[in-house]
């Protein structure tokens, strides 16, 4: 079995709404010093394929399907569980 | 004139969008994208995107609607564009059309999307009337007024693209509608509700028969919509204006 982590972010220099807004909820929380909240997706995908096959797949998904290159970066890890 | 208004899990603004075509005098039906078979968009006039939240805005709005799309009538889109026919989509459909590649398609069809539409800068679902100023005359807004009042209803509108594209899009004069203030002035929120650049509301691709806006003129289509219609009488809403001049484009392109 192989497990995919895709992780998918906003690129450094996009605005990032969500993370401000819960820096704030977190300031209201008490929490001193935050400079900044960056938020992340990650998709864990489980699949039966050799690692380059799986590698591969997962490039495809992110291509078709989890990232708008004009505002995302993102990195794939795989391994065997 | 017929109009196919594309359907998918979670699209939920086809009825009005359906009855605003319906009562310009078109012949619109809804196609459900499981339906959906390599040929059969061709025999339309004009293909629909509502808006709503298919796939439940999961991954990203319009991301899956637009992906499945992809998988399954690739190219019959693209012909269809290229063909020169409408296509247009609404809120979540504009969202769409920018996965798709379709828009804002500075140089034609792009392969990878060239824009976003993002979440708003309020980090908030925004839902409220506001002020546009029609910026450009394309087949979609020809027999618009110069300002008019639409709602918008969403989280992700922020238009978005590298400074490059932004700059081919307003130099090739593919901005339709921009946010103003009511008072005619540069838009502070909440008269620019999402934080888009350069106020954009709605743009159309280089040859002009793509269209994708974020407000929704299906939901302004009769007087009565608008939320001030006992205190200021209208013929017409404001949102048939461009129902009205898709429908007369179509019909002088089909007559000649």
């Amino acid at each position: 079995m192989l497990k995919a982590t895709i992780t998918v972010r906003l690129k450094d220099g996009i605005d990032d709404p969500e993370g401000k807004s819960i820096r704030r909820s977190l300031e209201l929380l008490g929490f001193e010093s935050i400079s900044e909240v960056k938020v992340v997706k990650q998709y864990i995908i489980y699949m039966n394929y050799n690692p380059q096959d799986g590698k591969n797949m997962a490039e495809e998904m992110v291509k078709k399907l989890f990232v708008n290159p004009v505002i995302h970066s993102y990195d794939i890890r795989v391994e065997e569980i | 004139m017929r109009v196919a208004i594309l359907q998918m899990e979670g699209t939920n603004c086809e009825e009005e969008s359906y009855i605003a075509f319906k009562e310009t005098g078109a012949n619109p039906e809804y196609l459900h994208i499981n339906n959906l078979t390599e040929g059969m968009l061709e025999s339309y006039d004009m293909i629909f995107i509502p808006g709503g939240f298919s796939s439940g805005d999961y991954i990203r709005a319009g991301a899956v609607f637009a992906a499945r799309l992809k998988a399954k009538v690739w190219k019959d889109i693209v012909d269809f564009v290229e063909s020169g026919k409408p296509v247009m989509g609404v809120c979540n459909g504009f969202q769409v059309l920018i996965e798709l590649g379709l828009l804002p398609g500075t140089e034609g069809i792009s392969e990878v999307p060239q824009a976003a539409l993002m979440t708003n800068n309020s980090n908030r679902f925004e839902c409220r009337w506001v002020h546009l100023e029609k910026i450009n005359d394309t087949m979609f807004s020809r027999d618009v007024p110069n300002k008019i009042m639409l709602p918008v209803a969403h989280a992700e509108g922020k238009f978005f693209a590298t400074q490059n594209i932004i700059k081919k899009i307003e130099d090739n004069g593919q901005v339709v509608f921009r946010y103003i203030s009511p008072d005619g002035t540069e838009p502070e929120y909440p008269w620019n509700p999402n934080g888009s650049i350069n106020n954009i509301a709605a743009i159309v691709n280089s040859y002009g028969n793509v269209f994708g806006i974020m407000p929704h003129p299906e939901r302004a289509y009769f007087p009565f919509q608008h939320p001030d219609w006992t205190r200021n009488p209208r013929n017409i809403g404001d949102g048939y204006y461009i129902f009205r001049s898709l429908f007369k484009q179509i019909n002088e392109a089909k007559s000649r």
